[in-house]
């Protein structure tokens, strides 16, 4: 192992502490919420200049592929350091537009930096960029595909998916052709992983329902509706396993998911991640499926898989039944030292918390976190543990919204248009519900769909874009008071490992306390969040160790690495 | 039975029995005291009896509300509630002010699950009369079942305020509660259950299972151990206290109570699950494996067994229940279990067609084709009109071996249903196997035209066509049937032969490469690509994957033969000499090898030898029209012109029919012309 001289830390940080402050003081005195909330979240979509709009074709009722999107990406594609916006247009399928009407696109936001007000500024980079993008798009996914230092896009759709590749400047070319990963099916959720660490990032595609095969509108309780996904087959599952750049500069993909065993060819794939389950040192497999068993899938280590997902318990509910499961995301919530999952459910349905027992054995554990009572009627979406009061632990994030726009005609307990939720980490391995005190932000009914995360306002602390199924999205910024509290953002870069250093372990040592995250793409739901760990230190003023582990193998530490920084290290090759 | 099932009935059963009277009087004597006899032979259980004086009193007064309404109600009470609806009906337009009459109407349908009239019926008594606990707690019963849970609520609310001593209102509140997420509620509802009556297992195993949900893992125990030592073979409680044991960590005191569930139910799925998973996290992968793999075959049918073994409990006179049971216990290969049920459905109802049918297709599963035939027999004799039993009686019947009656059957189906594709398939088959070509390819294209979709009438088709020498056809449909099942390893072999046949023997080893990835393991594929590799130049790589066979089959003279071939191919004729003589020691009674000899003696131009191969397989297999017609073609380069024809002819004669081989054949090239040669091959039809 490596340790860094701590000189070397204050040379890098010196730069950074006068610049983080001001914008700490600035922050502090906008929008400042009550005293004593243990999280404050506030709405500052048109503030920050987004004015994007989302449709979904808005059929009357609207029909499944309509109700199930769409995502969001934050990432930095302009290599400027601060984190831009994608935001997943899907437009009409169904109809031909009306004359006169242009096609919705995608929309690229450029972020300009945070304006007096400390509120982020976003300009619309769109067409410079070229990522307006064709088809019914669903969702996003950002990562640096080809190792050349900036970050490339892929989108999913119902139609042909899409891969944009980074130029360098800030523009993308079409590589999807030459790469072959333009699906043309229903593909919902797309993850990057190295499954067979070899350096590059491969790629997981879930793919939904095969929508010809049923019929367009169902009648529940005497009422005409979208049709529940039981109507219609599910659609095999894609992995592109990624093989290097052709000599025209852009990637190539070939799909082994039937051979590497990931296929499930019958289940409606919904949201997916890539995480290291069972502390192997691989990255194993979880794909979240509508109306069915979802899937836990163990990687051998060569980017092989086994289905593990009945001997590990982390596919059904207590009762081991399935659960029409949409978003996911890993995290260790209760400060063990392995990754559990949190898996987003149907109304009536309660969230899925799998605790891991490190070995990949999982226990139901949301009525012993807490969370059954609130998490039971609503029906939900993207999720991701994030530790947004800098305590420590992780919290969590849930996007809330009915999936049919009539579900108040079928069901009156039922409404389209839902509050986000807000569970608080007690620090105990328990959450509490707190969305009532959370800010006006958590106050806002929509119908919720995709979320991504990462600190726009660049203060410390993560915000988050919540894109709405058919309305516009929201951005919701982080203005939780941070008193005594610290962080530390850290950015790991692969050298022998992929360049995003996709699987990477951190563990974050301060005090008595260990921390541990996973560098990891995708995850919430169609979501892309910003793939820097943001890691609470409490009160905290420094962190005492820093310990990665890379994808290939090799490990190196830090020491002694002071509160309130980014951090960028770069795997040492040997 | 379990007691919670036993309590339901009897609540049922005393919100049935407390009916009010009803207006008017019998219009006659004779009525009225038929009516009062048949009140007093229901009031003491005699309910069959009671039956017959309401019929009669409704026969004698048709237009007496209350005799109808009486009818109705026995009917209902002998879960007759289709029959029951004609007499409520008439009851509430003789009496609409009567809301017991629409009370007991609402109930016909409720039984019946058609929810709609069952609540307009039931929110019409309740406006008629208020503070009824039953009409309030059947119309949130309809509610729960609309999924209007707020009304659901608000309904058995209102049957609590008129009866708080209402225990299946209190229940269904309480589940209610739950359903709409209000956890501490129904957990409030369930306690005061308790307070009443806690000597029934159910509200005891529903309050277990909210503090379940809840994560009150303690409190779970205490309720659902509370619920088995009431019912010691309420399953469900194993089930559950399983799960609450699980996430106690007591992982083996787990696995012992989801086994109890599965002793007392074998077919609870979600029991083998849990079993599974607590044997994995005590690190015993074997049996976890076990239970886990049992869970993923019951998973599909596993709820319903488990409902239908609870109708069978309630209604064990019942053939259809067991019928319905049979039915789910065939899709996962329980058939002992399922022919019980069967054969006592029978002896229930000796005229259940569809019991007969179902028994059949049990029967030919197991084997059994002639009892599967007597039973399909039995299936049509009593329902004739049945398309579907006479078709499946049509393929155990071809399947026994008795392809003319099996004929008849399939003619039979088609007159009724022209479109039916899958016997229009069948009945091919069965001509082809009849030896009536014409009407075996005539029958598998109509089941192509009607349903292209599957590959089967295409295969067939190209077998029959093989099987008569017209290979270019049967080229064709085999390539149709793959379209439509590309990864059908028999088509593809088939096809990969027809290949051969035509001389097309480089696509022929594609083929078959393709069949041999499909399914590695069959010799035959492999012997026939060894075959198409040798007639395509690639006679190394035949030796290669045929002394690679016979490592493991050292003494299989089929494999010594075929590397005898494709040696000689090679060119190497010492070696393929001693492979054949090999062959031939191993196996004398088998022609083949000697045939395969003569091939490579032909190639090594020593034609005499090759004769006397073919001679010697004549002895051993006299008559067979493969060999005559090589010993025609021997005899014909040898320079017999006589001897040729003469074996030629005894070759048709024999059934020989391919006319393109004998075309194609250039040892005849000499005997062209001849009249008697052209006379012969004049008989070869395609």
């Amino acid at each position: 192992m490596t340790a860094l001289p701590l000189s070397f830390h204050l040379a890098l940080a010196g730069a950074i502490v006068a610049s983080a402050a001001s914008r700490l003081a600035v922050a502090e005195t906008a929008a400042a919420p009550p005293a004593g909330p243990a999280v404050w979240f506030v709405e500052a979509t048109r503030e920050a200049g987004i004015d994007f709009v989302h449709v979904n074709g808005g059929t009357v009722p609207i029909v499944i592929y309509e109700e199930i999107v769409p995502g969001a990406a934050i990432f930095d594609f302009d290599g400027d350091g601060d984190l831009d916006l994608f935001l997943v247009q899907s437009g009409a399928r169904r109809f031909p537009l009306p004359e006169g009407l242009e096609r919705p696109t995608h929309r690229l936001y450029r972020n300009e930096g945070a304006g007096p007000d400390g509120t982020p500024r976003f300009v619309d980079a769109t067409a410079a960029a070229g990522v307006t993008g064709r088809g019914y798009g669903t969702g996003a996914v950002a990562a640096d595909i080809d190792n050349d230092g900036d970050q490339d896009l892929y989108v999913t759709a119902y139609g042909p998916n899409q891969l944009f590749v980074n130029r360098g400047d800030g523009t993308f070319s079409d590589g999807t052709a030459a790469a072959g990963v333009g699906d043309d099916r229903m593909s919902l959720s797309a993850v990057f992983g190295d499954i067979d660490r070899d350096g590059r990032v491969d790629l997981f595609v879930a793919n939904y329902v095969d929508y010809l095969k049923g019929p367009e509108f169902c009648t529940y309780n005497g009422i005409k509706s979208g049709c529940s996904d039981k109507e219609y087959p599910g659609l095999p599952d894609s992995l592109y396993l990624n093989l290097g750049v052709g000599e025209d500069g852009l990637p190539r993909f070939r799909d082994v998911a039937r051979e590497r065993g990931v296929e499930d060819p019958l289940g409606r794939g919904m949201g997916s991640l890539f995480a290291d389950l069972d502390s192997d040192g691989d990255s194993d497999l979880y794909v979240a499926n509508d109306g069915g068993s979802n899937r836990l899938f163990l990687n051998d280590g060569s980017g092989r898989f086994k289905d593990f997902t009945l001997m590990s318990g982390s596919g059904h509910s207590e009762a081991g039944l399935g659960e029409a499961s949409m978003g996911t995301d890993a995290g260790d919530y209760d400060n063990d030292g392995d990754l559990d999952l949190i898996v987003t459910n149907f109304a009536r349905e309660t969230e899925a918390l799998y605790r891991n027992d490190g070995a990949a054995m999982f226990d139901y554990a949301t009525a012993a976190a807490g969370m059954a009572q609130s998490s039971y009627l609503p029906l939900s979406w993207g999720t991701q543990f994030f530790d947004a009061d800098l305590d420590g632990d992780l919290d969590l994030y849930v996007v809330n919204g009915h999936v049919y726009d009539v579900c108040n005609l079928i069901n009156p307990q039922d409404h389209f248009e839902q509050p986000d939720q807000f569970y608080l980490n007690d620090g105990t391995g328990s959450f509490k519900d707190i969305s009532a005190q959370a800010g006006p932000g958590l106050a806002i009914a929509a119908s919720g769909r995709g979320a991504a995360f990462g600190d726009l306002d660049d203060d410390g602390d993560v915000d988050l874009y919540v894109a709405n199924d058919g309305a516009r999205g929201n951005l919701l910024l982080n203005r939780t008071p941070r008193g005594s509290r610290h962080w530390v953002r850290l950015t790991a870069v692969g050298s022998a490992s992929n360049h995003d250093a996709l699987g990477a372990r951190l563990l974050v040592t301060t005090g008595g306390r260990r921390q541990l995250r996973e560098v990891k793409s995708g995850t919430a739901y169609l979501s892309h969040s910003d793939i820097r760990p943001v890691v609470g230190l409490g009160d905290a003023t420094q962190v005492d160790r820093l310990e990665v582990r890379w994808p290939s193998g090799a490990r190196q530490s830090y020491e002694n690495l002071a509160a309130d920084h980014d951090y960028r290290f770069t795997e040492i090759r040997r | 039975m379990s007691r919670h099932v036993a309590l339901s009935l009897l609540l049922w059963g005393l919100t049935l029995a407390a009916a009010p009277g009803a207006t008017g009087a019998a219009e006659g004597p004779a009525a009225a005291a038929l009516l009062d006899e048949g009140k007093a032979l229901f009031e003491a259980g005699n309910v069959s009896e009671a039956l017959a004086r309401f019929r009669a009193a409704v026969a004698a007064d048709p237009r007496q509300a209350e005799a109808q309404a009486w009818l109705g109600k026995t009917l209902l009470d002998l879960k007759r509630a289709g029959e029951a609806e004609g007499p409520l009906k008439l009851a509430v337009g003789l009496a609409p002010s009567e809301p017991e009459f629409r009370f007991l109407l609402g109930m016909s349908y409720y039984l019946r699950a058609d929810w709609e009239p069952a609540r307009q019926l039931l929110e019409a008594a309740t406006r008629l009369r208020k503070g009824n606990p039953a009409d309030a707690y059947y119309l949130g019963r309809v509610y729960l079942n609309t999924s209007q849970q707020a009304l659901a609520e608000e309904a058995f609310r209102s049957a609590l305020n008129a009866d708080p001593r209402y225990l299946p209102a209190r229940l269904h509140l309480a589940i209610t509660l739950r359903d709409r997420g209000k956890l501490d509620e129904a957990e409030v509802e369930f306690k005061r259950i308790l307070e009443r009556d806690a000597t029934q297992p159910l509200p005891h195993y529903y309050l277990g299972s909210l503090q379940l949900e809840r994560g009150d893992y303690e409190a779970a125990r205490s309720s659902l151990e509370t619920s088995i030592r009431l019912d010691p073979e309420f399953e469900a409680s194993h089930f559950r206290l399983g799960l609450t044991l699980m996430n106690l960590k007591q992982f083996d005191a787990a696995a012992a109570e989801f086994q109890r569930a599965i002793d007392l139910n074998p077919y609870y799925d979600l029991a083998w699950q849990g079993l599974g998973r607590a044997f994995a996290r005590q690190g015993r992968t074997e049996e976890a494996e076990k239970a886990l793999a049992r869970f993923q075959v019951l998973e599909p049918v596993g709820q319903r067994i488990t409902y239908l073994r609870q109708v069978l409990a309630n209604s064990p006179a019942s053939s259809r229940a067991r019928l319905d049971l049979a039915a789910e216990l065939t899709k996962i290969d329980e058939l002992g279990p399922a022919r019980d049920l069967l054969e006592q459905a029978l002896k229930i109802d000796p005229e259940f067609a569809e019991a007969y049918a179902r028994l059949g297709r049990v029967l030919a599963l197991q084997g059994d084709t002639e009892g599967a035939a007597v039973r399909y027999f039995e299936a049509v004799r009593r329902d004739p009109g049945n398309v579907e039993y006479r078709y499946e009686f049509g393929v155990t019947l071809a399947r026994a071996g008795y392809c003319r009656q099996a004929v008849v059957q399939f003619l039979e189906v088609v007159a009724r249903n022209p479109e039916h594709a899958a016997a229009y398939g069948d009945l091919g088959t069965c001509y082809a196997q009849l030896g009536d070509l014409p009407r075996a390819a005539q029958s598998l294209q109509r089941a192509a035209e009607i349903d292209p979709i599957p590959s089967g009438p295409y295969a067939n088709l190209g077998s029959l066509y093989a099987s008569s020498g017209r290979i270019d056809e049967a080229v064709a449909q085999y390539r149709l049937a793959l379209q439509r099942a590309p990864e059908d390893a028999d088509i593809r072999f088939n096809l990969g032969g027809a290949l051969l046949d035509q001389g097309a023997f480089v696509e022929a080893r594609t083929e078959l490469e393709r069949a041999v990835a499909l399914r590695p393991e069959d010799r035959d594929m492999r012997r026939a690509l060894a075959r198409a590799q040798v007639r395509s130049g690639q006679g190394e790589e035949a030796v290669r994957q045929l002394s690679e066979m016979l490592r493991s089959e050292p003494n299989d003279a089929f494999l010594i033969s075929d590397l005898g071939a494709a040696l000689g191919a090679l060119g190497r004729v010492d070696a393929a000499e001693r492979a054949h003589r090999s062959a031939i020691a191993l196996d004398p009674r088998s022609p083949s090898h000697r045939l395969q000899f003569a091939d490579t003696l032909v190639r090594a131009g020593r034609g005499a030898e090759a004769l006397e191969q073919i001679e010697a397989a004549l002895k051993v297999a006299p008559g067979e029209p493969e060999i005559l017609y090589r010993l025609a073609a021997a005899r014909a380069d040898q320079g017999d012109a006589a001897g040729a024809t003469d074996a030629l002819d005894q070759a048709v004669s024999a059934g020989f029919r391919d006319g393109r081989r004998i075309g194609a054949e250039p040892a005849f090239t000499g005997l062209r012309g001849d009249p008697r040669f052209e006379g012969v091959v004049a008989r070869v039809t395609p």
